[in-house]
Protein backbone atom coordinates (compact mmCIF):
# COMPACT_ATOMS: atom_id res chain seq x y z
CA UNK A 1 0.00 0.00 0.00
CA UNK A 2 1.26 3.49 -0.87
CA UNK A 3 0.37 6.74 0.83
CA UNK A 4 1.39 10.10 -0.65
CA UNK A 5 1.61 12.98 1.82
CA UNK A 6 1.35 16.10 -0.32
CA UNK A 7 2.65 19.07 1.66
CA UNK A 8 1.22 22.30 0.26
CA UNK A 9 2.92 24.74 2.59
CA UNK A 10 5.09 27.42 1.00
CA UNK A 11 7.33 26.94 4.06
CA UNK A 12 8.06 23.40 2.88
CA UNK A 13 10.29 21.44 5.22
CA UNK A 14 10.03 24.07 7.97
CA UNK A 15 6.26 24.04 7.96
CA UNK A 16 3.60 23.22 10.51
CA UNK A 17 2.12 21.07 7.74
CA UNK A 18 5.21 18.89 7.88
CA UNK A 19 4.74 18.37 11.63
CA UNK A 20 1.11 17.41 11.15
CA UNK A 21 2.07 14.96 8.39
CA UNK A 22 4.69 13.40 10.68
CA UNK A 23 2.08 12.97 13.43
CA UNK A 24 -0.40 11.27 11.11
CA UNK A 25 2.21 8.86 9.77
CA UNK A 26 4.09 8.26 13.03
CA UNK A 27 2.60 4.76 13.42
CA UNK A 28 3.49 3.68 9.90
CA UNK A 29 5.83 1.00 11.32
CA UNK A 30 2.74 -0.93 12.43
CA UNK A 31 1.73 -1.48 8.81
CA UNK A 32 4.05 -3.94 7.09
CA UNK A 33 3.32 -3.32 3.46
CA UNK A 34 3.07 0.47 3.72
CA UNK A 35 5.22 2.98 1.83
CA UNK A 36 4.85 6.67 2.70
CA UNK A 37 6.23 9.24 0.27
CA UNK A 38 6.16 12.98 0.87
CA UNK A 39 5.87 15.57 -1.89
CA UNK A 40 6.56 19.28 -1.35
CA UNK A 41 4.52 21.53 -3.62
CA UNK A 42 6.69 24.57 -2.87
CA UNK A 43 9.15 22.95 -5.30
CA UNK A 44 7.07 24.33 -8.15
CA UNK A 45 9.40 23.07 -10.88
CA UNK A 46 8.86 19.52 -9.70
CA UNK A 47 5.08 19.61 -9.63
CA UNK A 48 4.74 18.03 -13.10
CA UNK A 49 7.06 15.17 -12.16
CA UNK A 50 5.12 14.64 -8.94
CA UNK A 51 1.91 14.21 -10.91
CA UNK A 52 3.52 11.53 -13.06
CA UNK A 53 4.60 9.77 -9.90
CA UNK A 54 1.23 10.11 -8.19
CA UNK A 55 -0.68 8.65 -11.11
CA UNK A 56 0.34 5.26 -9.62
CA UNK A 57 -1.64 3.66 -6.83
CA UNK A 58 -1.21 6.13 -4.02
CA UNK A 59 -3.83 7.15 -1.49
CA UNK A 60 -3.58 10.96 -1.49
CA UNK A 61 -3.31 13.01 1.70
CA UNK A 62 -3.03 16.76 1.14
CA UNK A 63 -1.88 18.91 4.08
CA UNK A 64 -1.68 22.68 3.76
CA UNK A 65 -2.33 25.94 5.64
CA UNK A 66 -5.14 28.39 5.05
CA UNK A 67 -3.81 31.34 3.03
CA UNK A 68 -6.07 34.36 2.68
CA UNK A 69 -9.16 32.22 3.24
CA UNK A 70 -8.28 29.40 0.86
CA UNK A 71 -5.35 27.29 -0.30
CA UNK A 72 -1.88 28.77 -0.93
CA UNK A 73 -1.34 29.80 -4.58
CA UNK A 74 1.14 26.94 -5.13
CA UNK A 75 -1.56 24.44 -4.14
CA UNK A 76 -4.05 25.97 -6.57
CA UNK A 77 -1.43 25.76 -9.30
CA UNK A 78 -0.99 22.06 -8.51
CA UNK A 79 -4.76 21.45 -8.55
CA UNK A 80 -4.92 22.97 -12.04
CA UNK A 81 -2.08 20.78 -13.29
CA UNK A 82 -3.66 17.71 -11.70
CA UNK A 83 -6.91 18.38 -13.55
CA UNK A 84 -5.01 18.12 -16.84
CA UNK A 85 -4.27 14.48 -15.90
CA UNK A 86 -7.57 13.72 -14.23
CA UNK A 87 -8.13 10.43 -16.10
CA UNK A 88 -5.32 8.90 -13.99
CA UNK A 89 -7.01 9.90 -10.74
CA UNK A 90 -10.66 8.82 -11.13
CA UNK A 91 -11.94 6.99 -8.03
CA UNK A 92 -8.72 7.70 -6.14
CA UNK A 93 -9.09 7.97 -2.32
CA UNK A 94 -8.22 11.50 -1.21
CA UNK A 95 -8.06 13.19 2.19
CA UNK A 96 -7.32 16.80 3.07
CA UNK A 97 -5.96 18.46 6.21
CA UNK A 98 -6.27 22.23 6.32
CA UNK A 99 -5.06 24.27 9.24
CA UNK A 100 -5.30 27.95 10.01
CA UNK A 101 -3.80 30.69 12.12
CA UNK A 102 -7.17 31.90 13.40
CA UNK A 103 -8.84 29.66 15.99
CA UNK A 104 -12.34 29.50 14.46
CA UNK A 105 -13.51 26.81 12.04
CA UNK A 106 -15.61 29.30 10.09
CA UNK A 107 -12.48 30.65 8.36
CA UNK A 108 -11.88 27.30 6.64
CA UNK A 109 -15.43 26.20 5.87
CA UNK A 110 -15.58 27.77 2.42
CA UNK A 111 -12.30 26.09 1.44
CA UNK A 112 -13.61 22.79 2.84
CA UNK A 113 -16.63 23.13 0.56
CA UNK A 114 -14.40 23.79 -2.44
CA UNK A 115 -12.12 20.83 -1.71
CA UNK A 116 -15.09 18.49 -1.77
CA UNK A 117 -16.27 20.05 -5.03
CA UNK A 118 -12.81 19.80 -6.59
CA UNK A 119 -12.26 16.18 -5.54
CA UNK A 120 -15.69 14.91 -6.57
CA UNK A 121 -16.94 17.15 -9.39
CA UNK A 122 -13.68 18.17 -11.06
CA UNK A 123 -11.47 15.13 -10.41
CA UNK A 124 -14.00 12.29 -9.92
CA UNK A 125 -11.95 11.18 -6.92
CA UNK A 126 -13.22 9.35 -3.87
CA UNK A 127 -13.27 12.18 -1.30
CA UNK A 128 -13.11 10.62 2.16
CA UNK A 129 -12.95 13.67 4.34
CA UNK A 130 -11.32 16.94 5.32
CA UNK A 131 -9.83 17.72 8.72
CA UNK A 132 -9.71 21.35 9.81
CA UNK A 133 -7.37 22.31 12.61
CA UNK A 134 -8.22 25.87 13.52
CA UNK A 135 -5.37 27.62 15.35
CA UNK A 136 -2.20 25.79 14.27
CA UNK A 137 0.17 28.74 14.45
CA UNK A 138 1.23 28.10 18.10
CA UNK A 139 3.06 25.06 16.69
CA UNK A 140 5.86 27.51 15.88
CA UNK A 141 6.00 28.72 19.48
CA UNK A 142 5.17 25.85 21.84
CA UNK A 143 6.72 22.39 22.33
CA UNK A 144 4.91 19.35 20.88
CA UNK A 145 3.90 18.22 24.41
CA UNK A 146 1.50 21.09 24.46
CA UNK A 147 -0.51 19.42 21.66
CA UNK A 148 -0.55 15.85 23.06
CA UNK A 149 -4.29 15.28 22.72
CA UNK A 150 -4.31 16.56 19.16
CA UNK A 151 -1.29 14.46 18.26
CA UNK A 152 -3.03 11.31 19.49
CA UNK A 153 -6.10 12.18 17.46
CA UNK A 154 -4.01 12.78 14.31
CA UNK A 155 -2.10 9.52 14.85
CA UNK A 156 -5.38 7.67 15.14
CA UNK A 157 -6.47 8.71 11.64
CA UNK A 158 -3.79 6.66 9.85
CA UNK A 159 -5.71 3.39 10.26
CA UNK A 160 -8.83 5.04 8.81
CA UNK A 161 -6.85 6.41 5.88
CA UNK A 162 -5.12 3.15 5.07
CA UNK A 163 -8.42 1.25 5.09
CA UNK A 164 -9.85 3.96 2.80
CA UNK A 165 -12.64 4.70 5.24
CA UNK A 166 -14.37 8.01 5.76
CA UNK A 167 -12.95 10.31 8.45
CA UNK A 168 -15.32 11.01 11.37
CA UNK A 169 -17.79 13.77 10.44
CA UNK A 170 -16.93 15.70 13.61
CA UNK A 171 -13.15 15.30 13.41
CA UNK A 172 -12.56 19.07 13.28
CA UNK A 173 -14.66 19.58 16.40
CA UNK A 174 -12.84 16.69 18.10
CA UNK A 175 -9.65 18.65 17.47
CA UNK A 176 -11.10 21.36 19.64
CA UNK A 177 -12.32 23.64 16.90
CA UNK A 178 -15.17 26.03 17.60
CA UNK A 179 -17.16 27.47 14.71
CA UNK A 180 -17.10 31.05 16.05
CA UNK A 181 -15.65 33.00 18.94
CA UNK A 182 -18.17 33.85 21.62
CA UNK A 183 -19.62 37.34 22.06
CA UNK A 184 -17.75 37.50 25.36
CA UNK A 185 -14.41 36.70 23.69
CA UNK A 186 -14.94 39.32 21.05
CA UNK A 187 -15.59 41.94 23.74
CA UNK A 188 -12.80 40.89 26.07
CA UNK A 189 -10.07 40.25 23.47
CA UNK A 190 -9.27 43.88 22.62
CA UNK A 191 -8.59 44.60 26.31
CA UNK A 192 -6.56 41.44 26.99
CA UNK A 193 -3.03 42.53 28.06
CA UNK A 194 -0.80 40.04 26.18
CA UNK A 195 -2.72 39.73 22.93
CA UNK A 196 0.09 41.20 20.79
CA UNK A 197 2.94 39.67 22.77
CA UNK A 198 4.16 37.24 20.10
CA UNK A 199 4.29 39.84 17.32
CA UNK A 200 5.84 42.49 19.53
CA UNK A 201 8.55 40.10 20.70
CA UNK A 202 9.35 39.09 17.10
CA UNK A 203 9.54 42.72 16.02
CA UNK A 204 11.74 43.54 18.98
CA UNK A 205 14.07 40.65 18.20
CA UNK A 206 14.46 42.05 14.68
CA UNK A 207 14.87 45.64 15.93
CA UNK A 208 11.78 46.57 13.95
CA UNK A 209 9.34 47.39 16.75
CA UNK A 210 9.04 51.05 15.79
CA UNK A 211 8.19 50.03 12.22
CA UNK A 212 5.20 47.87 13.17
CA UNK A 213 2.68 50.23 11.56
CA UNK A 214 4.97 51.32 8.75
CA UNK A 215 3.15 52.35 5.54
CA UNK A 216 5.85 52.10 2.86
CA UNK A 217 3.41 52.44 -0.03
CA UNK A 218 1.08 55.17 1.28
CA UNK B 1 -12.80 57.41 -6.36
CA UNK B 2 -9.72 55.24 -6.95
CA UNK B 3 -10.68 51.92 -8.48
CA UNK B 4 -8.12 49.13 -8.86
CA UNK B 5 -8.94 46.09 -10.97
CA UNK B 6 -6.68 43.05 -10.74
CA UNK B 7 -6.89 40.80 -13.78
CA UNK B 8 -6.01 37.27 -12.66
CA UNK B 9 -6.51 35.56 -16.03
CA UNK B 10 -4.25 32.69 -16.93
CA UNK B 11 -2.81 32.29 -20.43
CA UNK B 12 -5.80 30.31 -21.74
CA UNK B 13 -6.93 31.97 -25.01
CA UNK B 14 -10.49 31.04 -24.05
CA UNK B 15 -10.73 34.17 -21.89
CA UNK B 16 -9.36 36.70 -24.38
CA UNK B 17 -12.77 38.23 -25.15
CA UNK B 18 -13.38 38.63 -21.41
CA UNK B 19 -10.00 40.29 -20.97
CA UNK B 20 -10.67 42.71 -23.82
CA UNK B 21 -14.07 43.51 -22.36
CA UNK B 22 -12.37 44.11 -18.99
CA UNK B 23 -10.13 46.65 -20.69
CA UNK B 24 -13.17 48.47 -22.11
CA UNK B 25 -14.85 48.21 -18.69
CA UNK B 26 -11.85 49.96 -17.10
CA UNK B 27 -11.85 52.64 -19.84
CA UNK B 28 -15.54 53.28 -19.31
CA UNK B 29 -15.04 53.74 -15.55
CA UNK B 30 -12.26 56.25 -16.24
CA UNK B 31 -14.90 58.78 -17.27
CA UNK B 32 -15.77 59.34 -13.60
CA UNK B 33 -12.95 57.70 -11.61
CA UNK B 34 -9.22 57.10 -11.38
CA UNK B 35 -8.80 53.53 -12.59
CA UNK B 36 -5.80 51.19 -12.52
CA UNK B 37 -5.92 47.83 -14.26
CA UNK B 38 -3.17 45.38 -13.29
CA UNK B 39 -2.71 42.12 -15.21
CA UNK B 40 -0.95 39.64 -12.96
CA UNK B 41 0.39 37.38 -15.73
CA UNK B 42 2.28 40.41 -17.16
CA UNK B 43 4.11 40.97 -13.86
CA UNK B 44 7.04 39.17 -12.34
CA UNK B 45 5.28 38.12 -9.15
CA UNK B 46 6.55 35.23 -7.06
CA UNK B 47 4.42 33.06 -4.82
CA UNK B 48 4.33 34.04 -1.13
CA UNK B 49 6.73 31.86 0.89
CA UNK B 50 5.04 32.43 4.27
CA UNK B 51 8.22 33.88 5.83
CA UNK B 52 6.42 36.78 7.56
CA UNK B 53 9.34 39.14 7.02
CA UNK B 54 6.66 41.62 5.88
CA UNK B 55 5.26 41.58 9.43
CA UNK B 56 8.26 41.14 11.71
CA UNK B 57 11.46 42.15 9.87
CA UNK B 58 10.59 44.78 7.27
CA UNK B 59 7.00 45.69 8.19
CA UNK B 60 4.89 46.32 5.10
CA UNK B 61 7.64 45.24 2.67
CA UNK B 62 7.78 41.76 1.10
CA UNK B 63 11.18 40.10 0.89
CA UNK B 64 10.70 39.16 -2.80
CA UNK B 65 12.56 41.40 -5.22
CA UNK B 66 9.92 41.45 -7.94
CA UNK B 67 6.97 43.55 -9.12
CA UNK B 68 5.24 43.20 -5.72
CA UNK B 69 5.76 46.84 -4.63
CA UNK B 70 4.00 48.21 -7.74
CA UNK B 71 1.12 45.78 -7.19
CA UNK B 72 0.82 46.72 -3.51
CA UNK B 73 0.90 50.45 -4.30
CA UNK B 74 -2.10 50.10 -6.58
CA UNK B 75 -4.14 48.08 -4.11
CA UNK B 76 -3.45 50.16 -1.01
CA UNK B 77 -4.53 53.40 -2.70
CA UNK B 78 -7.83 51.86 -3.94
CA UNK B 79 -11.19 52.88 -2.57
CA UNK B 80 -12.68 50.02 -4.54
CA UNK B 81 -10.66 46.87 -5.18
CA UNK B 82 -11.94 44.32 -7.70
CA UNK B 83 -10.35 40.99 -8.59
CA UNK B 84 -11.32 39.59 -12.00
CA UNK B 85 -10.81 35.88 -12.52
CA UNK B 86 -11.75 33.04 -14.80
CA UNK B 87 -13.03 29.86 -13.15
CA UNK B 88 -10.24 27.29 -13.35
CA UNK B 89 -10.65 23.84 -11.83
CA UNK B 90 -13.83 25.13 -10.21
CA UNK B 91 -12.19 28.01 -8.33
CA UNK B 92 -10.42 31.34 -8.87
CA UNK B 93 -7.30 30.97 -11.05
CA UNK B 94 -3.90 30.30 -9.50
CA UNK B 95 -2.77 33.73 -10.82
CA UNK B 96 -5.56 35.36 -8.82
CA UNK B 97 -4.73 33.28 -5.76
CA UNK B 98 -1.04 34.15 -6.01
CA UNK B 99 -1.93 37.86 -6.13
CA UNK B 100 -4.27 37.55 -3.15
CA UNK B 101 -1.58 35.82 -1.06
CA UNK B 102 0.76 38.72 -1.84
CA UNK B 103 -1.76 41.08 -0.22
CA UNK B 104 -0.50 40.13 3.26
CA UNK B 105 2.07 42.97 3.69
CA UNK B 106 -0.83 45.42 3.52
CA UNK B 107 -2.35 44.22 6.80
CA UNK B 108 -0.83 44.30 10.29
CA UNK B 109 0.00 41.14 12.22
CA UNK B 110 -2.19 42.43 15.07
CA UNK B 111 -5.55 40.72 15.45
CA UNK B 112 -8.85 42.20 16.62
CA UNK B 113 -12.44 40.98 16.26
CA UNK B 114 -14.32 42.20 13.19
CA UNK B 115 -17.89 41.15 12.38
CA UNK B 116 -17.66 38.62 15.24
CA UNK B 117 -14.48 36.89 13.98
CA UNK B 118 -10.76 37.34 14.50
CA UNK B 119 -9.13 39.31 11.67
CA UNK B 120 -5.97 41.32 11.19
CA UNK B 121 -5.99 45.10 11.45
CA UNK B 122 -5.49 47.16 8.30
CA UNK B 123 -2.08 48.72 7.67
CA UNK B 124 -3.57 51.35 5.38
CA UNK B 125 -6.90 53.09 5.31
CA UNK B 126 -7.62 51.21 2.09
CA UNK B 127 -10.53 49.90 0.06
CA UNK B 128 -13.89 49.91 1.73
CA UNK B 129 -15.44 48.14 -1.24
CA UNK B 130 -14.05 44.81 -2.30
CA UNK B 131 -15.28 42.44 -4.93
CA UNK B 132 -14.91 39.80 -7.56
CA UNK B 133 -15.77 39.78 -11.25
CA UNK B 134 -16.00 36.15 -12.26
CA UNK B 135 -15.65 35.35 -15.95
CA UNK B 136 -18.70 33.40 -17.11
CA UNK B 137 -19.08 31.22 -20.17
CA UNK B 138 -21.30 28.35 -21.29
CA UNK B 139 -19.45 25.86 -19.06
CA UNK B 140 -19.83 27.86 -15.85
CA UNK B 141 -21.25 25.71 -13.06
CA UNK B 142 -23.44 27.82 -10.74
CA UNK B 143 -22.23 25.72 -7.78
CA UNK B 144 -18.59 26.67 -8.48
CA UNK B 145 -19.57 30.33 -8.86
CA UNK B 146 -21.41 30.16 -5.55
CA UNK B 147 -18.38 28.68 -3.76
CA UNK B 148 -16.09 31.35 -5.22
CA UNK B 149 -18.42 34.22 -4.27
CA UNK B 150 -18.67 32.85 -0.75
CA UNK B 151 -14.90 32.61 -0.58
CA UNK B 152 -14.43 36.19 -1.76
CA UNK B 153 -16.90 37.36 0.83
CA UNK B 154 -14.60 35.81 3.43
CA UNK B 155 -11.65 37.65 1.92
CA UNK B 156 -13.68 40.86 2.13
CA UNK B 157 -13.83 40.35 5.91
CA UNK B 158 -10.09 39.69 6.01
CA UNK B 159 -9.64 43.03 4.25
CA UNK B 160 -12.15 44.70 6.57
CA UNK B 161 -14.08 46.13 3.65
CA UNK B 162 -17.70 46.98 4.45
CA UNK B 163 -19.13 46.57 0.95
CA UNK B 164 -19.01 43.56 -1.33
CA UNK B 165 -19.48 43.23 -5.07
CA UNK B 166 -19.80 39.78 -6.66
CA UNK B 167 -20.73 39.50 -10.29
CA UNK B 168 -20.61 36.95 -13.08
CA UNK B 169 -19.29 38.83 -16.10
CA UNK B 170 -19.43 38.13 -19.82
CA UNK B 171 -18.09 40.28 -22.63
CA UNK B 172 -21.67 41.42 -23.28
CA UNK B 173 -22.63 42.53 -19.75
CA UNK B 174 -19.55 44.41 -18.56
CA UNK B 175 -20.68 47.71 -20.05
CA UNK B 176 -23.87 47.64 -17.96
CA UNK B 177 -21.82 46.86 -14.87
CA UNK B 178 -19.46 49.76 -15.62
CA UNK B 179 -22.49 52.01 -15.82
CA UNK B 180 -23.77 50.80 -12.42
CA UNK B 181 -20.37 51.16 -10.73
CA UNK B 182 -19.85 54.60 -12.24
CA UNK B 183 -22.76 55.84 -10.15
CA UNK B 184 -21.10 54.73 -6.89
C1 LIG C 1 0.26 34.62 3.32
C2 LIG C 1 -0.43 34.01 4.50
C3 LIG C 1 -1.81 34.06 4.56
C4 LIG C 1 -2.50 33.49 5.63
N1 LIG C 1 -3.85 33.59 5.66
C5 LIG C 1 -4.55 33.06 6.69
C6 LIG C 1 -5.97 33.19 6.77
O1 LIG C 1 -6.62 33.74 5.87
N2 LIG C 1 -6.60 32.68 7.85
C7 LIG C 1 -5.93 32.04 8.85
O2 LIG C 1 -6.56 31.61 9.81
N3 LIG C 1 -4.58 31.89 8.80
C8 LIG C 1 -3.87 32.39 7.75
N4 LIG C 1 -2.51 32.26 7.71
C9 LIG C 1 -1.82 31.55 8.79
C10 LIG C 1 -1.41 30.12 8.42
O3 LIG C 1 -2.50 29.34 8.03
C11 LIG C 1 -0.74 29.48 9.65
O4 LIG C 1 0.34 30.28 10.03
C12 LIG C 1 -0.27 28.05 9.43
O5 LIG C 1 0.04 27.47 10.69
C13 LIG C 1 0.99 27.98 8.57
O6 LIG C 1 1.29 26.62 8.34
P1 LIG C 1 2.58 26.11 7.56
O7 LIG C 1 3.76 26.34 8.49
O8 LIG C 1 2.33 24.65 7.33
O9 LIG C 1 2.70 26.87 6.31
C14 LIG C 1 -1.78 32.83 6.67
C15 LIG C 1 -0.39 32.80 6.60
C16 LIG C 1 0.28 33.38 5.55
C17 LIG C 1 1.78 33.33 5.52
Amino acid sequence: MKLAVINGSPRGEKSNSKKIGAWITSQQGLHNDLTVDTYYLFKINRQDAYIEDLSGTYILLFIFPLYVDSMPGIVKLFFEKLEQKKQAFGGRPVYFVIHSGFPELIHSRSLERYLKYYATKIMDMNHLGTIIWAGSEPLQMAPDNFFRKKIILFEGQLATILTKKRLPEDISEQLGGKEHISKFQSIIYPITPFKDFYWNSQLKKNKAKKLLKNQPYA
Amino acid sequence: MNITIINGSNTDAKWLDHENALLSFAKKLETNHQVTLVTIKDLKLNYCTGCWDCWVKTPGVCMHKDDGPGYLKTIVKADMLLYASPIVSGFMSSETKKALDRFIPSVLPLIRPYEGEYHHLKRYDSANTFGVLLFEDMDTDPEAAQIIFENFNRIRKNMRADHFISQLVRPDNMEVLAHEISRY
